[in-house]
């Protein structure tokens, strides 16, 4: 009998898919900000 | 050459992982036999190997980038370098967190001062410091001389890493057995194993499309303010 790890499981994927997406959204805002900042006049 | 364009590959990737890394979750919960003593949480392993493959292959391309900038003096090696070691410390994080999450239920401990993760921890941390080096560096010659230095001595500790299972005496289980080494070695099954090297393409694919899109953001930093980046 498998030992009872579904839980464990879970919040396995969790963490793994949560870290990617905080990372690739942290991608996404830095490259707005950055264009954003690429299209403003200069002074 | 506009970096605002994406380039026509790098969508057909963003497509790819969009859709392979879902597929990948549903093959590894859904198409994978429980394993017998640990339960559902070993299905963890599967990312859990990948992430540290992708973050290791992360750090060596960081190492031979930074060696072809210390070559030629072209920024873009130290793009690409920096890109690869940001991307390589995600996963690297991903790794640790995944395997203490498993090592929980099954050492009955979140953390245990293991070789392999002794090691695995001391090369996070080199990595880390990367940034912290560079961050108090002022010029962007000097950021990316000094950074290519660093990325190249920082690789040692990634075979470091990887033999530490073979190497000394451990509980973390040998994944790619060859014979050697202390540690418990998985006996997995056909499906298991279409399961592993599934996850591992996918990670791969995952980790161009990330260390690409980091790419073009150090190439769009280096653009709109070229004297700070």
């Amino acid at each position: 009998m498998p030992a009872n790890t579904l839980n464990e499981m879970i919040l396995g994927f969790a963490v793994i898919l949560g870290t990617l997406i905080a990372y690739t959204l942290s991608l996404i805002i830095r490259t707005k900000a950055t264009k954003k900042k690429k299209n403003e006049p200069r002074q | 050459m506009n970096v605002l364009k994406k380039p026509i590959l790098l969508v057909i990737l963003d497509i790819l992982t969009l859709v392979l890394v879902p597929a990948a979750v549903v093959l590894v919960v859904f198409f994978t036999p429980v394993e017998a003593v640990m339960g559902p949480v070993q299905k963890v392993f599967y990312f859990h190997v990948s992430a540290a493959w992708a973050g290791m292959l992360c750090f060596i391309i960081g190492a031979v980038t930074g060696g072809a900038y210390l070559l030629t003096r072209r920024l873009h090696w130290d793009w690409l370098s920096t890109s690869s070691i940001e991307v390589g410390l995600v996963f690297a994080l991903i790794a640790i967190l995944s395997g203490m999450i498993w090592a929980r239920p099954i050492w009955n401990t979140w953390w245990v001062w293991d070789p392999r993760l002794t090691t695995t921890a001391i090369m996070t941390l080199v990595y880390l410091a990367y940034f912290i080096l560079r961050s108090g560096l002022n010029t962007q010659e000097t950021r990316a001389r000094l950074g290519a230095v660093y990325a190249i001595v920082a690789v040692l500790t990634v075979p470091l890493t990887f033999f530490s299972i073979r190497l000394f005496r451990t509980i973390h289980p040998v994944v790619i057995a060859t014979g050697g080494g202390d540690g418990p070695a998985f006996n997995m099954s056909p499906r298991m194993l279409t399961a592993l090297f599934a996850s591992l393409f996918v990670f791969t694919l995952m980790l161009i499309d990330l260390v690409w899109h980091r790419y073009r953001l150090a190439q769009l930093q280096y653009e709109t303010s070229p004297e700070v980046n």
